[in-house]
């Protein structure tokens, strides 16, 4: 019964050691097969000072994301779990922008950053008699407006597992420690918290993968620019590989980066894995 | 305000809880109004799209912005029906939208009936059948979901080239299979573990074999989180974009790749763009608030149960 599903991703398994043979070797897209060049690319890589930079800016771009994120989440999850009336509505509305196709909600977001008093933002800046900003073409600010899109575009889907956690903590537990005298913030910090650690790291899981790997969103609105301000390791793995037609450079790059994910998402699922167990 | 006070039955209590009751009131107050901010400021975007795609080229492009405009249908007409109006600044830029969204529906949907064929079998097996290497087999699938997806893409561009799936259907479906088959493989497991086993194991003793109990037992009771996991991974096909863009050209053209490419070199079809956007959107909003129960374990790859 195995068998027939695991044929295809066996042979995509092959794919991507026949990429990570590639990288052994110099392909160009526009010269083709240079010949084999053992590790040179690697150590190409450690050397490449862009590399390293586009590292620095995908480390930032997923710490403060997540960062923000896991708290922001937190104070929706609980809003969501108070009986208020209405409060379906608010969960249905929660899940809108994770529909939303990332490059599409960047494109969004690019016509809400344009630059000018014809831009959304700079035109309320500019209402309010404030200097107006460049947002996503400004080099100070543009990581900053990018992880603004990527908070908006997955904040939900974070909300959405602590939410669901909340739900499943017994009512009485909490009744229980109200009895006791406990106000609703011990609550919160000493029952509500402990007992979603194990939801915070399976959100963590995607995020802190899909956060290594962002693309899309840059993609659509700055391309890396202005200057190498968000050139993240994906865009930049993609440039060397395509336009730039090093496709065995490309691939160190994202071998790379599958190493640093792979490292990353292993030790979170053998967490996940024993947090279930328990 | 001391709750440890409260002692049923009393007479202060009926006073206090009143005003507890106010208390209370006063904070779901203060909550609707946070949530309906919270929510205004998340749903702007989407407003202001709407707005944008209602608005003529000429219109778009004032500074400063119009808030008050006469709105137009031209972008929709443009992108729904390939009529583009003669005055319309953006006429030179011409993107094939309802072909793009037919190549949309082709691949994801194509993408997604493979996957589900195939992602069940093993889901069921990893369910069901206590076989040692079973995490092994478990933890390959999920590999995929750690892999960035250019270690396959690259790879995938030079051998498609080679054996012509370069820019085809076939082989969009089959690159796809990079995040269907895990994402169903591991939703669906967590719906198979989740049925009774004795009902498997009478139904072995009587004689079914394991397709049949498949067929018969599991795939009936498992049916709103088939459906469900199958919207999901329909909908995480329409949303990609590298795969199209990287592997195909203009006959494999999917939507979500069609709507960037109103942003050219010299000018952004804003109104043409945001139409698309809409176009791009609305079908996933409409399946997805039919799979809202099974939401959160079809994101989580069935690691959340709700």
């Amino acid at each position: 019964m195995m068998l027939p599903a695991l044929i295809i991703p066996i042979f995509l398994a092959l794919v991507f050691l026949f990429g990570v043979y590639l990288t052994f070797r110099n392909r160009r897209l526009n010269r083709g097969d240079l010949g084999f060049v053992g590790l040179d690319n690697y150590a190409k890589l450690l050397q490449d000072e862009k590399f390293w930079h586009s590292m620095s800016l995908t480390v930032q771009f997923t710490v403060i994301d997540i960062a923000f994120e896991l708290v922001l989440a937190t104070i929706l999850a609980v809003a969501l779990t108070q009986p208020l009336r209405g409060v379906r509505f608010y969960r249905a509305l929660l899940i809108i922008p994770l529909m939303t196709p990332p490059v599409v909600g960047s494109l969004v977001w690019k016509v809400l950053y344009r630059s000018g008093n014809g831009g959304f933002f700079n035109w309320i800046l500019w209402k309010l008699g404030l200097p107006m900003q460049g947002f996503i073409g400004d080099p100070t600010q543009a990581l900053a407006s990018l992880i603004v899109i990527n908070i908006w575009l997955f904040l939900p889907f974070v909300a959405i597992i602590l939410l669901a956690g909340l739900q499943t903590l017994p009512q009485e537990q909490i009744d229980a420690a109200h009895v006791d005298g406990a106000n609703n913030w011990r609550v919160f910090w000493e029952i509500k918290l402990p007992y979603l650690i194990p939801f915070y790291i399976v959100a963590m899981f995607f995020r802190v993968i899909d956060s290594l790997n962002v693309f899309d969103i840059i993609y659509g609105t700055t391309k890396g620019g202005p200057g190498d301000t968000t050139r993240v390791v994906a865009v930049n793995g993609y440039e060397n590989a395509f336009p730039f037609f090093n496709i065995s450079y490309g691939g160190a790059i994202f071998v790379a980066l599958w190493v640093l994910c792979m490292v990353v998402g292993s030790l979170m699922y053998m967490v996940v894995k024993r947090s279930q167990a328990a | 305000m001391q709750n440890s006070a409260i002692s049923p039955g009393t007479q202060p209590m009926i006073i206090r809880e009143s005003a507890q009751q106010k208390r209370e009131r006063r904070f779901h107050f203060l909550l609707h109004v946070a949530l309906i901010i919270y929510f205004f400021i998340t749903l702007i975007p989407f407003a202001w799209t709407f707005l944008t795609s209602l608005k003529s080229s000429r219109d778009v492009a004032a500074a400063p912005l119009k808030i008050f405009f006469s709105p137009t249908l031209d972008n929709y007409r443009a992108v729904l029906f390939n009529q583009y109006s003669a005055d319309s600044a953006m006429a030179r830029v011409r993107v094939d939208i309802p072909g793009a969204f037919l190549n949309s529906m082709i691949i994801a949907g194509g993408a997604t009936i493979l996957a589900m064929l195939l992602g069940n079998l093993a889901a069921f097996a990893l369910a069901r059948y206590k076989m040692p290497e079973r995490e092994v087999y478990a933890f390959f699938f999920l590999a995929f979901r750690f892999a960035p997806v250019f270690v396959f893409i690259i790879p995938m561009f030079i051998i498609y080239q080679q054996v012509h799936l370069y820019n085809t259907y076939l082989g969009m479906i089959l690159i796809f299979q990079v995040i269907a088959i895990p994402l169903i493989v591991w939703t669906m497991r967590s719906f198979y573990e989740s049925i009774p086993a004795e009902l498997f194991d009478s139904a072995s003793i009587d004689g079914a074999t394991r397709v049949q109990q498949l067929r018969q037992i599991a795939l009936p009771l498992a049916a709103p989180g088939l459906a469900a996991t199958a919207v999901l991974t329909f909908i995480a096909c329409w949303n990609n974009f590298v795969f199209p863009f990287l592997l195909g050209a203009k006959q494999t053209q999917t939507i979500t790749l069609a709507t960037i490419t109103f942003i050219g070199y010299e000018e952004v079809a804003w109104g043409m763009m945001t139409a698309a956007a809409i176009v791009t959107i609305v079908p996933e909003l409409i399946l997805a608030m039919f799979v809202q129960k099974h939401i959160v374990r079809g994101l989580t790859y069935g690691a959340v149960k709700e």
